[in-house]
C-alpha cells in the first residue's frame, strides 16, 4: 500500500469520525467553556507546495476533528511549518484543498480566515502594550471599546496574566510574552489555533509548565489546535493524535500511544524514542512471528494487522523494554549476553550488550542504585514477543 | 510573500529619477556627442589639447595624493574607535561628525584663516616663534587644496572604516595573541589582512570623491590647481560652450563608473571574504 | 617576565597621539572663525585687537543674509517632506519587489549619490533652462530632493530590515489587511529611521552648495549659495559670524539627534545604542 493510499484510507476514517467529534465537542464546550465554543473540524485535501524543483509539502491530506489536539512532528525541513503555514493562509498551496468548518478557504487570504496564531518568536508588537496587543485582533474586527476590554480582561485570567495590561512586550519574561502571544491569538475566538513550535525559544524547565498550562486552557476552550514541534515528548504528552512528517509527506498518523508502541515506519520508531532494530527472515507466522537475524538469533514478534509480508522484516525493540538480569544462573527463558558497553544517564543507565549469536542491543535500565555493570560482565536479558514489533518494509525504504 | 502593489510604489521614486537624474545625465552625454551630427570633436580637442590633458592630471594628481593621506590617517583612528571604551568612543565620534555636518564652504573659509599669508599658523610661525622669516604659502595652491580635501573626506573615510572594522572577530586577533604573536605582529597578520578589501573598497570611494568634487578645489586652489570639476562650470557658466562642458562632465562620469566598478569588485570580494 | 622592558606597553600610547593629532586636525580649524567673527577689525589678524559684535549685526541688518537663510529653511523642510515619502515608497517597494531586475532597480536608486554633483549639477541646469523653470523654487527643491531622497531610502530600508517581517504577518494572520497591518504595525516601528531621514534630508539640503551655484537665482539664494558668493568676492569677517552661528547649529543639531535617537529607541522598545 503507497503512502498516498494509505492517507487517503485514513482520511476517509477519520472524515466520518470527525462529524460525532464535533457533535461531541460542542456540547461539551456548552457546558464548560470559559469563551464560547468554538472548535471547528479542518480538512486538508492533497495540498501541495513546491520550491522550485523542491517539493516541500507533497499531497498530504488529514482531517482533524473539532476539538482535538494534533501536533506536526518531524526533523526541520520535513514540511511540517509550510503546511501549518498553508492552514493560515500566508504560503498558497500549489494544489490541494483546504477546508475549515466544511468551507473552502484555500483561496480566502489570511486575514479573512480567522485562525488564531502562536509562533516561535511570539511576533508580539513590541510598540504595543500587552492589553493593546491583546486588543489588536478585536480592533481589527470593529468591535466596541466596551466589548474589547471585557473579552481583553477575560482571556488575561484564562492565561493568568491579569495586572500586565499596561506593560511593554520587552518588560515581560519569555513565558509571559508566551502567554500574551496565546491570549492575542485566542481572544477573537477563532475556530482553530495554530502553534508553531511555540514553545521553542524557552528553557526546558519552563516549557514543561508551558506545555501544562497549554493543555489546560485547550481543555477549558475546546478549541482544535494544530501543533508544530520537533520536540517528540511535547507531541507525545500534549496531542490527541500525533502527524508524523519527513521529506514532505506524512510517516504516520495515530495517538501517541499508537505511534510510539506500533510505528509503521523505521523513520517513525527512530525519531521517536530510541529502538534497536534487528533485520530478521520470517520462518513462521501465526499469531505472532517467528523470525531469524542474519546471525541467528531467534526471536517472536507481534505482526501489525493486515500488512502484507515477504520473507524479511524488520523488528524494532524499544531499550527500555530489554530486561537485564543476572547471568548465573540463566533463569528460564532468558537470553545470555555481555556487556559491550554501559554509560551513566541520571535517571538511567544504559547498556549496550551483545548475545551469544553477536547481535547487539541496546538496554535501558532505571537508576535504582544498582552498581552499574563495568563491560565485560555476563548478564541475563529478555524482552516479551509484544514489545518486538515488525515494521512492514516500504518498497522506498 | 509576493510583493502586493511593489511596482506601485516604487514607481514615483523611479519616476523622479528618470525624469530628473537619466534624463539630464543623458542630455549632457548626448550634448557631447553630438555637433549636430554624431561627432568626437569635443573629446578629441581633450585629448589632444595640452592644457586638458594637464587638467586631467592635476584632477587625478589631486585625488590620488588625497586618497593615500586619508587613508593612512583614518586607518590607525578607525582602530582606535573600534577598541576605544564606549564613553572615549563616543567624544571620538563627535570630533568627527562635528566637521562631518559642517558645511564645506564654511570648512574651507576656516582653512583660509588658519592658511592664509596673515593666518593663524603663519603668524604663529612668523610673528611668534620666528621659524621662519616670511609666511609660507600654504593656501590657494596644492598644499591648500590637499589639505582642504583631506579634511573633507577623513570624517567620510573614518566612518567607512569603522564599519568595515566592527565586522572583524577580535578574537582572532586574541586567538593570535594566545598563539605567541606579539601585539603588534597579531594585528598585522590577522587584523590587517582581514580588512584589506574594506580598505580597497574605501578607497575607491574616497578616491570617487575626491575626482568629481568642486568646492574645494576651486576655493582653496590656484590657477595651477583646475581640476575637471572647475573646468566643467566655467565652460558651462563662463565659456558657455556646452558641448565642450559635456564632453567634459562626460569624462568625469567614465572615470568616476569605472572607479565605482572597482570599488563595488572590492567590495564582492570583500563580502566573500566575510562570508568564508 | 617580571622587570623585562615591554616594548608593547610602553608605547601604547603612540597610536592613541596620533589619534588624537588627526581628531585635533578635523576640529580645530573649525573653532578659528570664532574669534574672526568677534573681532572688531575688517582685517584678519590672531589674535583680535578688539572684540565685538559687529559683524553678527552686518548679517542681520542684511536682507540679502536673512533672506538666503529664511530660503534654505523653506528649502529644508520641502526637500525633507518629499525625500522621506519618496524614500518611504521605494524602501518599502524595493523590499517586497521579489522580480527580476531588484539589484538594479537599488543600484538606480543609490546612482545620484554615486554620480559627481557637478555633473548632475549641469545637467538639471540644462534640462531647467530647456522648460524655463531654471532659477525657480520648485527647480532647487527638486534638485536637493535628488541627492537626498537615495539617503532616506537607505536609512528607512535600514530600519525595516531590523524589524521582523512576521509582525507584519502576524497582523494580517490576526484580522488586518495589508495597509492597515502596514499603518499599524510596520509605520509605527520604523519611526525612528523616518525621523533621521527626515532631519538628514534637511540637514542636506541646507547644507548643500553646488546644486545650488546652477540652480537658484537672486529670488531663489539659499544660504550656501549666498556663502559662496560671500567667500568668494567680499571675504569680510560676517562670513565668520555667519560660520560661527552654523557651527553652532550644526553641534546642536548632533547633539540634538543622538538625544531623540535615544528617546526614540528606548519609546520603541529597543535598547539604546542599538540601530544606526
Amino acid at each position: 500500500m503507497s503512502a498516498a493510499e494509505r492517507s487517503a484510507a485514513e482520511t476517509a476514517a477519520i472524515g466520518a469520525a470527525a462529524g460525532a467529534a464535533e457533535a461531541l465537542g460542542a456540547g461539551a464546550a456548552g457546558r464548560r467553556g470559559v469563551l464560547a465554543p468554538r472548535g471547528a473540524p479542518i480538512e486538508l485535501r492533497g495540498i501541495v507546495k513546491r520550491y522550485g524543483a523542491m517539493t516541500a509539502v507533497d499531497a498530504v491530506s488529514l482531517a482533524i476533528a473539532a476539538g482535538e489536539f494534533v501536533s506536526f512532528l518531524g526533523p526541520s525541513g520535513s514540511g511540517k511549518t509550510t503546511t501549518l503555514l498553508m492552514i493560515a493562509g500566508f504560503v498558497a498551496p500549489n494544489a490541494g484543498a483546504i477546508l475549515l468548518g466544511g468551507a473552502d478557504i484555500t483561496r480566502l487570504p489570511p486575514y479573512r480566515r480567522n485562525i488564531g496564531m502562536v509562533y516561535q518568536s511570539y511576533a508580539l508588537f513590541p510598540h504595543m502594550t500587552v492589553a493593546r496587543n491583546i486588543a489588536f485582533p478585536l480592533r481589527m474586527r470593529g468591535m466596541r471599546k466596551a466589548e474589547i476590554r471585557r473579552r481583553t480582561e477575560r482571556v488575561l485570567g484564562l492565561v493568568r496574566l491579569e495586572g500586565f495590561e499596561d506593560r511593554l512586550p520587552n518588560q515581560l519574561s519569555g513565558g509571559q510574552q508566551q502567554r500574551v502571544a496565546l491570549a492575542r491569538a485566542l481572544v477573537f475566538e477563532p475556530p482553530l489555533l495554530l502553534m508553531d513550535e511555540p514553545l521553542g525559544a524557552l528553557d526546558k524547565k519552563l516549557r514543561e509548565e508551558l506545555q501544562v498550562e497549554i493543555k489546560r486552557i485547550q481543555r477549558e476552550i475546546r478549541s482544535t489546535v494544530v501543533y508544530v514541534t520537533h520536540d517528540q515528548e511535547e507531541a507525545l504528552s500534549m496531542s490527541d493524535r500525533v502527524v508524523v512528517m519527513n521529506r514532505g509527506r506524512i510517516e504516520q498518523v495515530g495517538s501517541p500511544s499508537e505511534l510510539y508502541e506500533r510505528p509503521r515506519t523505521r523513520f517513525v520508531a527512530d525519531f521517536l524514542g530510541a529502538a534497536n532494530f534487528l533485520e530478521a527472515e520470517i520462518i513462521r507466522r501465526d499469531g505472532t512471528a517467528l523470525l531469524r537475524t542474519r546471525n541467528g538469533t531467534l526471536l517472536e514478534a507481534t505482526l501489525p494487522e493486515g500488512a502484507v509480508f515477504g520473507g524479511s522484516a524488520l523488528v524494532a525493540i524499544r531499550p527500555e523494554r530489554v530486561r537485564l538480569g543476572a547471568a548465573s544462573p540463566l533463569p528460564e527463558g532468558w537470553r545470555a549476553a555481555r556487556v559491550v558497553e554501559s554509560s551513566y544517564h541520571g535517571n538511567t543507565q544504559r547498556f549496550q550488550v551483545a548475545l551469544d549469536s553477536g547481535d547487539r542491543l541496546t538496554a535501558f535500565r532505571p537508576n535504582t542504585g544498582e552498581p552499574p555493570a563495568p563491560p565485560g560482565t555476563a548478564v541475563a536479558v529478555r524482552w516479551e514477543a509484544r514489545d518486538a514489533w515488525v515494521i512492514p518494509q516500504r518498497e522506498d525504504a | 510573500m509576493a510583493g502586493y502593489g511593489a511596482g506601485l510604489l516604487l514607481l514615483p521614486g523611479f519616476a523622479f529619477i528618470l525624469l530628473f537624474f537619466l534624463v539630464p545625465v543623458g542630455l549632457i552625454l548626448a550634448q557631447s556627442l553630438f555637433d549636430p551630427a554624431f561627432s568626437l570633436r569635443f573629446y578629441e580637442r581633450i585629448f589632444t589639447g595640452p592644457d586638458y590633458l594637464t587638467v586631467l592630471w592635476i584632477s587625478l594628481k589631486i585625488a590620488i595624493l588625497t586618497t593615500a593621506i586619508s587613508l593612512a590617517a583614518s586607518y590607525p583612528v578607525a582602530y582606535m574607535l573600534v577598541v576605544a571604551r564606549p564613553a572615549i568612543r563616543s567624544l571620538m565620534l563627535a570630533f568627527i561628525l562635528l566637521p562631518f555636518w559642517t558645511n564645506v564652504l564654511i570648512r574651507c573659509y576656516a582653512w583660509m584663516l588658519v592658511l592664509q599669508t596673515k593666518g593663524l599658523v603663519n603668524t604663529l610661525l612668523v610673528g611668534w616663534l620666528h621659524a621662519l622669516a616670511a609666511p609660507a604659502p600654504l593656501v590657494f595652491n596644492l598644499t591648500g587644496v590637499i589639505i582642504g580635501m583631506v579634511h573633507y573626506v577623513v570624517p567620510i573615510n573614518i566612518l567607512v572604516l569603522f564599519s568595515v572594522m566592527k565586522a572583524v572577530d577580535l578574537r582572532l586577533v586574541q586567538a593570535a595573541k594566545g598563539l605567541g604573536a606579539n601585539p603588534l605582529r597579531a594585528f598585522l597578520a590577522v587584523f590587517v589582512p582581514l580588512t584589506l578589501p574594506g580598505v580597497r573598497a574605501a578607497s575607491m570611494l574616497v578616491l570617487v570623491i575626491s575626482l568629481g568634487f568642486f568646492v574645494t578645489p576651486a576655493l582653496l586652489g590656484g590657477r595651477e590647481e583646475t581640476t575637471i570639476a572647475i573646468l566643467v562650470n566655467t565652460y558651462f557658466t563662463e565659456v558657455l560652450d556646452w558641448g565642450f562642458g559635456s564632453a567634459l562632465a562626460g569624462l568625469l562620469l567614465v572615470f568616476t563608473l569605472a572607479g565605482l566598478s572597482l570599488y563595488f569588485a572590492a567590495q564582492r570580494e570583500g563580502a566573500e571574504l566575510a562570508a568564508r | 617576565m617580571t622587570g623585562r622592558f615591554d616594548l608593547f606597553a610602553a608605547t601604547r600610547w603612540v597610536p592613541w597621539l596620533f589619534t588624537g593629532l588627526v581628531l585635533f586636525f578635523l576640529a580645530a580649524p573649525l573653532f578659528v572663525v570664532v574669534p574672526a567673527a568677534f573681532n572688531n577689525s575688517s582685517l584678519l589678524q590672531f589674535p583680535p585687537r578688539a572684540w565685538s559684535l559687529r559683524w553678527f549685526h552686518q548679517y542681520f541688518d542684511n536682507p540679502s543674509w536673512i533672506e538666503a537663510t529664511l530660503m534654505s529653511v523653506k528649502v529644508g523642510i520641502c526637500v525633507s517632506l518629499l525625500a522621506t515619502l519618496l524614500g518611504l515608497a521605494s524602501a518599502v517597494g524595493l523590499a517586497r519587489y521579489r522580480l527580476f531586475g531588484r539589484n538594479l532597480l537599488r543600484a538606480l536608486v543609490m546612482a545620484p549619490l554615486l554620480v559627481p554633483v557637478i555633473v548632475i549639477a549641469v545637467g538639471l541646469y540644462e534640462l531647467f533652462l530647456r522648460l524655463g523653470i531654471n532659477g525657480s523654487f520648485a527647480a532647487i527643491v527638486i534638485g536637493h530632493t535628488l541627492v537626498t531622497f537615495p539617503y532616506a531610502t537607505v536609512v528607512i530600508g535600514a530600519a525595516l530590515a531590523e524589524i521582523d517581517p512576521r509582525l507584519e504577518n502576524a497582523a494580517v494572520g490576526l484580522g488586518a489587511r495589508r495597509p492597515r497591518a502596514f499603518l499599524e504595525v510596520t509605520l509605527p516601528l520604523i519611526r525612528p529611521g523616518l525621523v533621521v531621514a527626515a532631519l538628514f534630508g534637511f540637514l542636506i539640503s541646507f547644507d548643500e552648495v553646488v546644486l545650488a551655484i546652477f540652480l537658484t537665482s537672486p529670488a531663489t539664494m539659499t544660504l550656501p549659495r549666498r556663502l559662496w558668493d560671500g567667500i568668494r568676492f567680499e571675504l569680510n569677517p560676517t562670513i565668520a559670524a555667519v560660520s560661527t552661528m552654523l557651527i553652532v547649529l550644526s553641534t546642536v543639531v548632533m547633539l540634538l539627534s543622538e538625544v531623540l535617537r535615544r528617546v526614540l529607541a528606548r519609546r520603541s522598545g529597543l535598547p539604546a545604542g542599538q540601530g544606526r
